[in-house]
């Protein structure tokens, strides 16, 4: 769904940037990813941090757009779905990014959500990689302005 | 899949479909018209073979409303060997054996476990569904979001390398060796 017809539907609203808003998300966003990083965690709780830190480039993007997800239910589907207008990510990796709130989501509310170390890594190099190309793409947007 | 042809051998197509939209469905039930948009076959059609079902006492109907709302029939004598047909075929198993396709010769196995492999789902019971092999999530994800779309249920995907599935294994009492040993609806593999 387009930025537009977000914002049509009242998915997301318009909101002014505040000033040092963005180097505060990122720092958010870099120690979530830190944490994701310590093998010494449990494979959930590492799927889980980067699961944030990808919701949290999400989030980046819609602001740096002057835009901010309406605080609802599925507010993180939404977030998650910007990625493609905001930053243009490709729709299967946010399909796989949804995947990974799906299981976050399971494990919160169930408990019986089974992270492999396999699935845990996945997500950090996932995370790592979204992080680096939303701080280019910030980057970029600077140097044009 | 040979799965499939399994199943056209013992049902027409449109049954089978019918019959695979009302055990995905549930004790809630469909009402005729939604039977058609998850088949994608017409009222007519749709309307023939619930009737012939219901008359036949696998299916149950009851009006709710203006609609008439279809379910399996808990008191017909074969109803759980036929859901277990139709979750083995065309249903939750042909599903997800058709999203995996693209990516069997790298999927060495896997299967649904948990509540749908025991035959105890819920109207909001997602699949757990355990994947072994050099894939990564990320390029099944929108195969299977599409099938989750499809069976209307979430799917839990669970992905070990076949290295770290054979240690797990071994582990005693380990998640793995849990649910491996335990009721598993097989759709690639099954030593």
């Amino acid at each position: 769904m387009s930025l537009e017809e977000l914002l049509f539907r009242d998915e997301i609203a318009r909101e002014a940037l505040g000033a040092g808003e963005i180097d505060r998300l990122l720092a958010t966003v870099d120690r979530r990813l830190e944490d994701a990083s310590l093998a010494s965690l449990h494979p959930e709780t590492r799927l889980e941090q980067a699961y944030h830190a990808i919701l949290g480039c999400a989030v980046i993007g819609l602001r740096a757009h002057g835009l901010r997800a309406v605080d609802r239910p599925g507010h993180h589907v939404v977030a998650l779905e910007s990625l493609a207008d905001t930053v243009g990510v490709k729709p299967d990796r946010i399909d796989y990014f949804q995947t990974l709130r799906d299981l976050r989501n399971k494990d919160i509310y169930t408990g019986s959500s089974h992270v492999s170390d396999t699935q845990a890594l996945e997500a950090v190099e996932e995370a790592r990689r979204l992080v680096a190309e939303i701080k280019d793409w910030l980057r970029k947007r600077k140097t044009r302005s | 899949m040979p799965t499939t042809s399994l199943t056209e051998a013992l049902f027409p197509r449109s049954r089978s479909a019918v019959l695979s939209a009302l055990t995905t469905a549930g004790d809630e039930g469909l009402h005729l018209r939604e039977v058609a948009r998850r088949t994608g076959l017409n009222s007519k059609t749709v309307m023939r073979e619930l009737h012939a079902l219901r008359d036949a006492g696998i299916l149950v109907s009851r009006d709710v409303g203006r609609q008439v709302v279809y379910r399996m029939n808990p008191d017909c004598p074969i109803v759980d060997e036929l859901r277990s047909i139709i979750r083995k075929t065309v249903g939750l198993a042909g599903v997800l054996q058709a999203a995996l396709e693209p990516f069997a010769e790298r999927i060495v196995q896997a299967y649904v476990y948990g509540s749908h492999a025991r035959g105890e789902e819920r109207v909001d019971s997602d699949v757990d569904l355990m994947m072994v092999g050099p894939v990564s999530l990320r390029e099944l994800s929108s195969s299977l979001r599409e099938a989750g779309r499809s069976l209307r249920r979430t799917i839990s995907p669970t992905l070990y390398t076949a290295e770290a599935y054979k240690k797990e294994l071994k582990a005693r009492d380990s998640f793995v060796s849990r649910v491996h040993h335990g009721p598993r609806l097989d759709l690639v593999g099954g030593a």
